[in-house]
């Protein structure tokens, strides 16, 4: 790993899991003996408001916050909220976004941008756009809840991931509650295959 | 607690918080430190915040000062790998000796301020005051970069991208301030430049110390306009400026935003929030001049759309006193909110000067059984105590009856025209009224019943009696509500299934749909 390490930002609404999925992330990177340091934002802006979070992993100790281009991988959560956050993004990052979008409530009088016209100049900002419905996904894994970890899955196949899948799956499998263990390892399973299948 | 020659070692923690994304402003709290004359130490990330604690205590015990560890939001709410250190033993038992009321104020001042010259040798040996070194392409001129706290990791990020050969002084112990280290530094260098957030802290203090040493060094910082006193610093603040003065191109520039217009969402309580139907009752039967006094934690939501009652809020628990004064001052109805843990924290002294005074206003509890905003810290009210053992619940009506209160009713908010109607009267009320607005926080009446397996019911909208009237998203603003095409849809993930908006439905568009998991 070089001096810069890994950008990972996490973009989405508060209660999608972006604080849990960064956290699993930052807690399997320090297992397999990387430096992290990760940023989130909390309390009052969680209640419907957009939320980021920021793990950066690495050789070296650096600050939680990430730079204009400078995001490796962005993981989204909610479309619009990945096309807030575009000015991490470079010619070379990674986009990995839940295509359901959360309705702005107010202002009211904001109408939701059309899903394509958001993904098309996502798609122009970055290297490659990956579109999951996690939500569709994640019933099928037996729950809406484990929408996050189709992400985590899709996350552990990207190349430039420095930690093994197996290592967050494990650190997934400890973090979430056991009466809904089994629906996590199965949404995680089918963001992974996703990817798999797309790079095909 | 200065003036008391404590021998047990006193830590104060006190955040800021640049950007103010979660206070009411963006005091800098480092001049509290030379105000009252203690020892502040500052972390720039999570290894330091431990070490640096541990460490604060040890100084105090030194000295027999109180220590400041002074923290801002973006070190608060980072995380990151962490070594830990062998844990000491604990001394079991405190002990407080008999110590003469003083009343030589001179000779107690006199006696800090030798104290804080130990502190200021303290300083200069300090670990946590270094000099980092960095090696790359030489200037013409010898500058050199001086920062603490969170702005010690952009200005090495920033000096590592421009690749310049420079040394930064990183200041960890800030008050007292290391001079002879510091003066050193400022002779090496023909240029400084200061990087820190808020105000210019340190950047005044090495104005007078270069000053003091007849030092030519030209400080670069927020007196000279290079970098912003107001807001949270990122690293793209950081980055222009120390290009600039490096004579070199930003590595840093901002990047355009999107394209698209975006609307920035607004806060509002989660879907299924008690709060939420709190308002929404007592909007329905206030009188339109009605003044508002909000106070501290997710209720405070209610001051923005679409319910916008809040007229104040400042401290915790100053809603009560301010709705007493805007009654006095306008004489109009004046309704003051505020949380149960809010309550506890600081509410039940200005409701006794209420009550006491016989003010007219209407006092709101919203008792959801939760500091929730802040992270669901046990309080009074709640069955187990700070150190989650069981523990009796402090009823908020039997101490507001306690205070003297004889308008005190308890409501569910669930229930809105039960809710309105208590409303009602307690606005009419003559004196001091108190309405507890009682049911648990959304978030955690789902956590416990996902817990026990129970089933969370769903609803959806009848599109054959829906009338788009939309009170449910313009007038009641839950989330679950969205709009596509003109009709109007309950998202599924989002709702929590509380059904309370069946009864804001003004034509009952929306029926249960039979209980769903997820």
């Amino acid at each position: 790993m070089d001096r810069k390490g890994t950008n990972i930002l996490l973009a989405g609404v508060g209660g999608l899991g972006v604080l849990t999925a960064s956290n699993i992330i930052g807690t399997a990177a320090v297992r397999v003996g990387k430096k992290v340091s990760s940023f989130e934002v909390h309390g009052i802006a969680q209640r419907g408001g957009a939320v980021i979070g920021t793990v950066r992993i690495g050789d070296h100790n650096v600050g939680p916050l990430l730079g204009d281009g400078r995001a490796d991988i962005i993981l989204g959560f909610e479309p619009l909220e990945v096309l807030r956050n575009i000015s991490k993004a470079s010619q070379s990052t990674i986009v990995i976004t839940d295509i359901t979008p959360i309705r702005v409530i107010t202002p009211t009088q904001f109408t939701y941008p059309k899903l394509e016209d958001i993904f098309a100049e996502v798609e122009e900002r970055c290297a490659r756009l990956y579109k999951i419905d996690c939500l569709a996904l994640a019933r099928k894994a037996g729950t809406a809840m484990v929408r996050p970890s189709v992400l985590l899955g899709a996350l552990s196949e990207i190349e430039q991931f420095p930690i093994g899948s197996q290592v967050l799956l494990k650190t997934l499998e400890e973090s979430v509650p056991a009466r809904y263990k089994e629906q996590n390892i199965a949404a995680f399973k089918e963001g992974a295959d996703f990817i798999r299948a797309k790079r095909q | 607690m200065v003036e008391t020659d404590i021998k047990g070692g006193l830590v104060l923690v006190c955040a800021d918080d640049p950007g103010g994304t979660s206070s009411v402003n963006e005091q800098d709290d480092r001049y509290i430190s030379v105000l009252a004359d203690v020892p502040m130490l500052e972390p720039s990330n999570c290894q330091e915040m431990k070490d640096m604690t541990k460490e604060a205590f040890n100084i105090a015990e030194e000295i027999h000062l109180p220590v400041f560890l002074r923290t801002v939001n973006t070190v608060n709410l980072s995380r990151g790998d962490l070594i830990f250190g062998k844990l000491g033993v604990p001394r079991r038992r405190g002990e407080i000796k008999g110590v003469p009321i003083s009343f030589d104020r001179t000779r107690c001042h006199a006696n800090i301020l030798n104290k804080m010259e130990k502190a200021k040798e303290l300083s200069e040996k300090s670990e946590f005051n270094r000099v980092i070194t960095f090696n790359g392409i030489k200037a013409g001129k010898r500058i050199g970069v001086v920062a603490s706290s969170i702005c010690i990791s952009y200005a090495e990020e920033i000096i590592g991208e421009l690749g310049v050969e420079t040394e930064l002084l990183a200041l960890g112990f800030t008050n007292p301030l290391p001079e002879k280290l510091c003066q050193d530094f400022i002779s090496r260098f023909d240029e400084l430049v200061i990087v820190e957030e808020l105000s210019p802290f340190l950047e005044t203090q090495f104005l007078k110390m270069a000053h003091e040493i007849s030092a030519k060094t030209k400080i670069w910082g927020k007196e000279t306009g290079h970098f912003p006193k107001a807001g949270q610093y990122r690293l793209e603040t950081v980055a222009e400026p120390l290009a600039k003065v490096f004579g070199m191109d930003n590595p840093m520039p901002r990047q355009k935003g999107a394209k698209i217009a975006l609307a920035a969402r607004s806060l509002t309580n989660c879907p299924g929030c008690p709060h939420r139907n709190t308002y929404y009752a007592i909007k329905q039967v206030v009188p339109e001049d009605a003044i508002f006094a909000n106070d501290q934690g997710c209720y405070l939501l209610g001051g923005l759309e679409p319910y916008r009652m809040s007229h104040a809020q400042y401290s915790m628990g100053a809603s009560i006193g301010l709705a007493c004064g805007f009654r006095q001052a306008t004489g109009k109805p004046a309704i003051a909110f505020i949380g149960d843990s809010t309550f506890f924290h600081n509410g039940m002294s200005p409701l006794a000067n209420a009550v006491h005074h016989n003010y007219d206003i209407t006092v709101v509890v919203m008792d959801n059984g939760a500091t929730a905003m802040s992270g669901f810290q046990l309080h009074p009210g709640t069955d187990r105590d700070a150190m989650c053992r069981e523990a009796v619940p402090i009823k908020i009506e039997d101490v507001v009856r306690g205070l003297g209160a004889t308008f005190v009713e308890v409501v569910n908010p669930n229930k809105i025209e039960e809710t309105k109607e208590v409303f009602q009267r307690a606005i009419a009320h003559k004196g001091v009224s108190v309405v507890v607005s009682k049911a648990l926080c959304k978030l955690m009446e789902t956590r416990e019943k996902r817990g026990k397996g129970l089933e969370i019911p769903a609803y959806e909208i009848d599109q054959e009696i829906c009338n788009q009237c939309k009170v449910c998203i313009d007038v009641y603003g839950c989330p679950a509500f969205y709009e596509v095409a003109d009709k109007i849809y309950i998202d599924d993930v989002q709702c929590t299934g509380c059904g309370v908006c069946q009864e804001v439905c003004p034509v009952g568009a929306i029926t249960e749909k039979g209980a769903e998991n997820g």
